[in-house]
This record gives C-alpha cells, structure tokens and sequence, in this order.
C-alpha cells in the first residue's frame, strides 16, 4: 500500500492529485478461484493538512473504485508549504506521505 | 544495574510512543459514519447525512462524467461548483447497493469548487451531488448508462 501525490501551484492556488494503492473490496465480490467472497476491505477515512491544519476530510466507501484517486485545489498556498495525507481502512490499517510545495 | 536497565526501558518504551504518535496521526481521524455507509436508498443516505434540511436544485454544479461507461468499476467523475464557501461535496449513486460514494468536507484553505475521483457504479443510473455551500444545501444529478456494473 502506498500513496502517490502531485502538486501543481499556480499564482497560490495548487492542485493536490492523489492516488491511493488499496483494493476497496466491496464484501460483494467472489474469489474467482475458490468461489468464496473476499471481504470488505476499503479506505474509510482521508485526512489531507496543510502546515498542520485541516484543510480535507473525506469519508468514503468501497463505491470509490479501487486504487481511490482524487484532486482539489487549495487557496493560497506558497512554495515550502507542508501538505500531509493519511488514510485509514476498515482494518485499522493506515499510511501517510508529507511532501513540500514547490 | 536493575534501576539503570529499567530506566533505559521505560525511555525506549516512551520513545517508541512518539514516533507511533508521529507517524500514524490516527487522531486526525473523526469516526466514520457506519450506518450511512450502511443504507442502500439515496433519499433515506441524504436524511442520514443531512437530516430533514431543504435541499434545492442548482444549476450552478457541474458534474462531468462520460455519457456511458462500459466498465461501472471506474467511472471519472469531476464536480465543479460557482457556489462559495463551500463546506462540503456528497456523491451518491441512485442505484448502488450502497449509495453514498463518498462525501469530502473541505476547511480553511481547502477549496471545494472542484472535486476530482473514481466511482464505482452497479448499474445505469444518476448521480446525485450535494454540495453544502453557506450553510445552504444545493443538488444536482447526471445520468450515465453503465453496462457492466461495478460494485461486485
């Protein structure tokens, strides 16, 4: 499990692209090998800050489609800004990536 | 001796605490919703998330998907909005066996005129996006034909 990020600042608005590796299995979906179902296993929660603060929160669920991938703008950002994202899955499960704004 | 071995465990032990604490930042995590990620119809998911608030039809969404998808496991999906200080986005399929997709709640610098993902769709159906913007909720759907569903 990992997590790629991308940032593109333009006159202090910067566009995050985020793209987290996780199979957000449904419950619903059979092994095709063993005809059994795979359980649930999906990111619940994403936190996105900025310096520290809050600026995204998302609660999400395994409608988001595997590998969930997402972009939003943030105002007024400046070059060495710290912009940190975590998620958390149904299984207690966790990752983190911080990068600086260029 | 015993103090000393002691004293350097229980300073590693507090050690190990920090960098715990510092690198999975759980407390950055409020709970989430179980029993709205647990209702399969759109209107009692909207009741959940929002309560009996009224929420009006906005032409001042956009929601951009494709026009049919082949595939439902990955549909793109872009919300954009020219409405202000907007606090949150809901995505919620018609059709799913569990329709809230995902909703995004955006602070201080976090702009939620534009929001960007993936969704995974069961069946041709709408897309119902609230945006809650100024305290005020607003909604807007797109159709898209899937034909082969994507939530199993």
């Amino acid at each position: 499990m990992s997590i790629k990020i991308r940032t593109k600042t333009k006159a202090g608005i910067t566009i995050v692209s985020a793209m987290l590796r996780h199979p957000m299995e449904t419950g619903r979906r059979k092994d095709p090998d063993t005809e059994e179902l795979i359980p649930v296993h999906h990111i619940t929660e994403i936190s996105c800050e900025l310096n520290g603060e809050n600026v995204m929160t998302a609660v999400i669920g395994a409608g988001i489609s595997t590998n969930p991938f997402f972009s939003f703008y943030l105002n007024d950002t400046k070059a060495d800004d710290i912009l940190m994202l975590s998620w958390l899955d149904n299984l207690g499960n966790t990752d983190t990536i911080k990068t600086a704004l260029k | 001796m015993i103090n000393r071995r002691s004293l350097i465990k229980s300073a590693l032990a507090s050690l190990t605490l920090v960098k715990v604490g510092l690198f999975f930042p759980i407390q950055a995590f409020a709970a989430w919703p179980k029993k709205v990620f647990s209702l399969e119809s759109p209107n009692e998911a909207l009741i959940e998330l929002f309560g009996v608030r009224r929420i009006t039809a906005s032409n001042r969404i956009s929601i951009e998907m494709p026009p049919g998808a082949e595939n439902g496991a990955i549909i793109p999906i872009t919300v954009k909005t020219g409405l202000e200080n907007v606090k949150s986005i809901s995505l919620i399929a018609e059709k799913n066996p569990i329709a809230l997709l995902g909703q995004f709640t955006f602070r201080g610098k976090g702009n939620g005129e534009y929001l960007r993902s993936r969704i995974k769709l069961a069946k041709s159906s709408h897309v119902i996006v609230v945006v809650e913007s100024d305290c005020e909720l607003y909604t807007a759907k797109q159709y898209i034909e899937v034909l082969k569903g994507g939530c199993d």
